[in-house]
């Protein structure tokens, strides 16, 4: 019976299992503060990984489509019922995630008699400055960390594989990403990208200074046929309703 | 944990409307006033002038700036004139308490819609939620406080890119305005008027280029102040003009204090 230590213990350890396994296939998702705001950048598949979430919020996500339109709806609503009973100012992220979605991805987790909730994410909160800037990593089992500071120099991936993510944590020295531009900023992520997907694919060792430096080349490690899937939190609209917006691929020039 | 939002294991799922959310969470928009007897309620603030036509490039949408209560004047620089997004302004005549909440709940459920349904709200919908809102203060209206007959300028850039104007009554329903749109305690003279440049002028307000619009606004509402105490016109003492907003193909745009001052003191000037 559940209701034993063991037995939950076991149940837990075989729903986690199961739940990393389903992920693996999941393409990874880079965001990266930079001078202009916030950029999110994935490879675009048949469904949309990159959404807006509230006037300064963005959300990258990875898992099943309709376990990320949970997830995903749980946020826009806690957001825009705290936005209209407090005011836009008091919606933050890092509200959002301790008090809101950790909790529920938790609890959701450990209900190990319903399903699972297949999801990771990463939540983008933009600030006045690149300085203020804070991205959450979020977890299906309701575990997250916050990243902002001198940490935000690196960016955040994460992956299907979760050691990939685990990987650019531990990275040391971490490599430095160009970000005082947008265009800077977008060839550091799709560096970030490629590392990552290649990382948890087929070339499990390669280091990022491995990486080619040559734009079409660096696409081609994607695939023949790879789209870029990307939005911005743009902090030149920082103060108006909407700073989410997706820019044009000559403006990053990807 | 709070309790607010769907929960990610929940039964209820985005509908994208915001004020079911709000229900669902425990907070409503409006409280009904059963049971108050009229001598028991405070003096509302209220009252004002608000317009809206159509000019060459687009539609026009302006309103005074005081609010007052009883014989009071509460406040003289109040904004009755209301981006709700970058398509859609309203302007509120009536209670400003419930009218200003109107305007605050239509702004969130507009963008709450957007990102939850990943799409705009249709022109139709967003006239119909408004209707709505009117509807769902009724109980207010009856008691004799927290009436609001607002007007709605909007647009849909991608089905129907010309501006178009809407008219409420206390009741929620809604009508299409052609010519003008009126409402607020001064605005039965500015009717007056623009029925007049309308069908007598020779110059109806369509004609007339986006200066001519706002000065023609500008005057309206300075005549709607000379009869009704309840709308402030043009403050010439301490300068304080009316908020005057275009919608036009283009998308929407707030006439700037500057540019008010000079339409007016070139009326002034024409006058001498």
């Amino acid at each position: 019976m559940t209701e034993e230590p063991y037995r939950w213990l076991e149940a837990i350890t075989n729903r986690r299992e199961y739940i990393e396994d389903q992920l693996t296939p999941g393409l990874p998702v880079v965001a990266l503060s930079a001078d202009p705001g916030i950029l999110l950048l994935s490879i675009k598949t048949s469904t949309p990984k990159l959404f807006e979430i509230y006037d300064h919020l963005a959300l990258g996500s990875i898992g099943h489509p309709a376990d990320i339109e949970k997830v995903r709806q749980t946020v826009i609503d806690a957001a825009h019922v705290d936005g209209f009973t407090r005011s836009p100012n008091d919606v933050t992220a890092r509200r959002l995630v301790s008090y809101n979605l950790a909790p529920a991805l938790k609890a959701a987790f450990e209900q190990i008699f319903a399903a699972p909730l297949l999801f990771r994410g990463i939540l983008a909160e933009l600030g006045a400055t690149a300085a203020d800037d804070v991205l959450w990593r979020l977890d299906y089992d309701g575990s997250f960390a916050a990243q902002s500071g001198n940490e935000l120099a690196c960016g955040v991936v994460i992956s299907g594989p979760r050691q990939v993510g685990k990987d650019w944590v531990a990275q040391s020295p971490k490599p430095a990403l160009e970000r005082s531009n947008l265009k800077a900023a977008a060839y550091s992520a799709l560096r970030l990208l490629v590392w990552a997907k290649l990382r948890g694919t087929k070339d499990q060792g390669i280091e990022f200074a491995a990486l080619p430096t040559d734009l079409a080349e660096l696409k081609g490690k994607l695939g023949p046929d790879a789209a870029l899937e990307f939005a911005l939190l743009d902090r030149a609209l920082l103060g108006q309703p909407i700073a989410y917006r997706v820019p044009t691929a000559d403006e990053l020039g990807l | 944990m709070t309790s607010h939002g769907t929960r990610p294991g929940g039964p209820e799922m985005g509908t994208g409307d915001f004020t079911e959310l709000l229900r669902r969470n425990g907070t409503t928009v409006h409280v009904p006033m059963e049971g108050l007897r009229a001598s028991a309620l405070p003096t509302q603030t209220e009252a004002t002038t608000v317009l809206s036509f159509p000019y060459k490039g687009g539609v026009l949408i302006a309103g005074d700036r005081r609010a007052t209560a009883g014989n009071i004047i509460m406040y003289d620089r109040a904004d009755k004139v209301i981006e709700l997004d970058k398509d859609t302004i309203i302007a509120i005549a009536g209670s400003p308490a419930v009218a200003f909440e109107m305007a605050r709940t239509l702004q969130t459920s507009f963008q709450y819609y957007r990102r939850s349904q990943l799409q705009t709200l249709s022109l139709a919908a967003k006239v119909r939620a408004l209707g709505k809102l009117i509807k769902d203060n009724l109980p207010m209206t009856l008691q004799g406080v927290g009436a609001v007959v607002p007007i709605l300028a909007a647009r849909d850039p991608q089905h129907q890119p010309e501006p178009s104007l809407y008219f409420y009554d206390a009741l929620g329903a809604q009508f299409l305005a052609v010519d003008f749109a009126v409402s607020g305690s001064g605005s039965p003279a500015a009717r007056s008027i623009l029925q007049w440049i309308n069908r007598w002028s020779g110059q109806p307000t369509s004609t007339r280029d986006e200066k001519q619009a706002v000065q023609l606004a500008l005057q309206l509402l300075d005549v709607a102040a000379e009869s009704d105490s309840a709308t402030g016109g043009v403050d010439r003492r301490s300068q304080v003009f009316p908020q005057v907003k275009l919608l036009s193909r283009e998308g929407l745009r707030s006439v700037s204090v500057e540019d008010l001052r000079e339409a007016f003191t070139a009326l002034e000037a024409a006058q001498k």
